[in-house]
């Protein structure tokens, strides 16, 4: 691992599953940066014990106590506290890696990442899916032509909850009414926009709130081109893949959490495989690509893999579904029987 | 009692408890606060406006917290036996410290054992040695224990609870009547099928809250009908716009069943020693994951011995009792429940997908 000459004190704001499973593993595989690791949780409890865990340096309860010494913070906390606490951050000159998705619209991205800018700090987005072999190899191949121009995607990705969520923040009013979509529709609308190189619009989304959080959507987008179905759920295992036809009648089809390389079927039936980066295909090995740009983001040495402006698009998306939001049919919901 | 009671509904996360808790929001039954026993398994509830809170029931600390400022509460978190009897014990224990008006505990017709012939609310409860029912006879003891300390406790006995997310009577039953050949000979499936839909349990667990003659009795909670095993296949199969059933003849079921038993115990006990190990050569060995799958496919695809004696069980649970204290009519019989059963199947992926 690259070593900094100067010691890089990294707050991780949000002592929760993501926080455990994915950001303090990768901190801790680092020897440069385990010292100078400060876990920052409301439950001080928790901190001090993840702080144990995995040998950091210290831990706190509020984020105001280490906006002085922290170089860098990792923000994973429930969505809706991305952006207030974001924005303290670049206001305290605290360089900025969040979870994903980075903001509830354009807009407060937009502000974040000027202030980032203005300020000379790094935001970076933590939308691991643009770190797969496979997504990375197949937006090459579209932008190589390969399918002619991408008429349309099926996206299909759900399964039974079951996030380790150790706090309140995820379902209902307490999650500001956003659900599947807000969590898994913003790895999935970002693939979307940056597969198309281009914003669609919205055709139709629902879901099947009734007042909290969606549990399962549909979201139908067009652009002049092409046309692309998205179906997520909270609630019961689907195909898990995705299928992008291209105007030259080839295809690509491929299971999201498929680490194999994904096979290209040619227009006549004839199939190859699309040789992907030899780059990690572990979650563990993604937590270490992304901390690693961080650091080196922070010193200068390298661009914000997925920067503010990237993820702009599908925040934008995502903002235009939940304005046009409708209900699924769902005539099982709430049969009139007499109560 | 406050114009809105609060309700805590626990296991809210779970089949029954949350459409305890969709139905009593929609209903108005008073303040909905969902007890979950963890945050992850409040995706479906989360979908309407309730108050989401912790409470496992297995720790008295967090049934103290969910329980504050609590009026009434229905008890539908299981488990093995720490949750369902000492669970039970907990709850009903905070429940008394709290000054709680009204506890209706959700338990089951397993209290009764494998029996045929009719059984009322006043028929003997018999363990059999499985943990469920035996469990929740020991839950039930629970409650009668608390009913004379002046907890004001109502026990409802749902049958064989059927409706959208259900897993055992509607998911595994659909994914049976997708298979050609239909498995279940029709010559061992002419016993009664006790069905009811989810809702109607709901319907009375809000009778039970209400009314005053509800206090210290149980009550069988059953559908409008009693059809036989056969009718509930072929019914929903036609819900779900499937083909006829061809079924299987008994003697080739028999058969297979026989052939598939040492694989459905070895799997049984692979599972229950060595899960970990299981699944982590499953996660790594793509020829592992097929062989694997190809396996679970052949254990569900395939009846298990003790089936062709249960779906020809003549037992059956009268519903009287609920009807004259509780004022309880169920409403939902086959023909309205089936396809509203369906119509969430398909929706949901169940449907024409590979099992």
């Amino acid at each position: 691992m690259p070593s900094t000459a100067t010691p890089t004190t990294i707050a991780v704001i949000g002592a929760g599953a993501i926080s455990r499973s994915f950001h303090l593993p990768a901190l801790a595989r680092r020897d440069d940066l385990r010292p100078h690791v400060i876990v920052v949780d409301r439950d001080l409890s928790r901190a001090r014990a993840l702080m144990g865990e995995f040998g950091f340096a210290s831990a706190a309860s509020d984020l105001r106590e280490v906006l002085g010494v922290a170089t860098g913070a990792v923000i994973a906390v429930p969505h809706h506290l991305h952006v207030p606490l974001t924005h303290d951050c670049l206001r305290a000159g605290v360089h900025v890696l969040c979870e994903k998705p980075l903001a509830e619209s354009a807009e407060e991205v937009a502000a974040l990442g000027a202030e980032a800018t203005a300020a000379g700090l790094t935001l970076l987005v933590n939308n691991t899916r643009r770190l797969y072999p496979s997504t990375r190899a197949i937006r090459e191949a579209i932008v190589r032509g390969d399918l002619g121009h991408v008429t349309r995607i099926e996206f299909e990705e759900g399964g039974a909850y079951d996030w380790p969520a150790a706090g309140d923040g995820y379902f209902g009013v307490k999650a500001g009414g956003r659900g599947v979509l807000f969590d898994i529709g913003a790895h999935v609308l970002d693939l979307v926009c940056w597969w198309l190189d281009s914003t669609p619009r919205v055709e139709r989304y629902a879901d099947d709130s009734y007042g909290g959080t969606e549990a399962v959507a549909q979201v139908d987008l067009r652009t002049d081109k092409a046309e692309v179905h998205i179906r997520l759920s909270w609630l019961s295992k689907l195909q898990n893949r995705f299928r992008i036809v291209g105007s030259n009648g080839a295809s690509i089809e491929h299971g999201i959490y498929d680490w194999r390389d994904p096979v290209f079927v040619a227009a006549d039936g004839r199939r190859r495989v699309i040789k992907t980066d030899p780059g990690p295909r572990t979650y563990a090995g993604f937590g270490d690509v992304l901390i690693e740009n961080f650091v080196d983001a922070i010193h200068g040495k390298a661009a914000p893999l997925v920067p503010a402006a990237a993820v702009a698009p599908s925040i934008a998306l995502l903002a235009q579904c939940y304005a046009q939001r409708s209900r699924l049919p769902e005539p099982w919901h709430l049969p009139e029987v007499k109560s | 009692m406050s114009a809105r009671p609060k309700v805590l509904i626990t296991g809210a996360g779970g089949f029954v408890g949350g459409r305890f808790a969709e139905l009593f929001h929609a209903w108005g039954v008073g303040e909905v606060r969902a007890g979950l026993r963890r945050w992850s398994s409040g995706a479906r509830v989360g979908r309407t406006p309730v108050e989401l809170v912790l409470c496992d029931v297995t720790r008295a600390e967090s049934v103290r917290a969910a329980l504050e400022g609590v009026d009434l509460v229905v008890h539908c978190a299981v488990g093995g036996r720490d949750a369902t009897v000492t669970g039970t014990r907990t709850l009903l224990d905070e429940s008394l410290r709290a000054g709680v008006k009204r506890v209706v505990h959700i338990s089951t017709i397993d209290v009764y054992g494998s029996t045929d012939g009719e059984c009322r609310e006043d028929a003997a409860l018999t363990k059999t040695g499985r943990e469920y029912g035996d469990t929740k006879i020991e839950a039930e003891e629970a409650c009668r224990e608390y009913l004379q300390r002046g907890l004001a406790v109502s026990m409802l006995r749902p049958t064989l609870v059927h409706g959208p997310f259900s897993a055992l009577w509607s998911v595994e039953i659909a994914g049976r009547v997708q298979q050609r050949p239909f498995p279940l000979p029709e010559t061992v499936c002419g016993g009664t099928c006790n069905l009811v839909y989810v809702d109607d349990v709901v319907l009375a667990g809000k009778l039970a809250l209400e009314r005053p003659e509800a206090v210290g009795e149980a009550f069988n909670v059953g559908g409008p009908e009693v059809p036989t095993w056969n009718a509930y296949f072929e019914a929903l199969n036609t819900a779900l716009g499937l083909p006829p059933l061809a079924r299987q003849a008994e003697g080739g079921s028999r058969a297979t069943s026989l052939l598939v038993h040492p694989v459905r115990m070895a799997a049984k006990f692979g599972m229950k020693q060595f899960e970990k190990q299981i699944m982590t050569v499953y996660q790594s060995s793509a020829a592992a994951k097929n062989l694997m799958k190809r396996a679970e496919k052949l254990i569900r695809g395939t009846p298990g011995l003790d089936e062709f004696s249960y779906y020809g069980r003549r037992g059956t649970y009268p519903i009287d009792k609920a009807r004259r204290l509780l004022g309880y009519a169920p409403a939902f019989d086959m023909a309205r429940s089936l396809p509203l059963t369906a119509a969430w199947l398909r929706a949901h992926g169940y449907i024409g997908t590979p099992s």
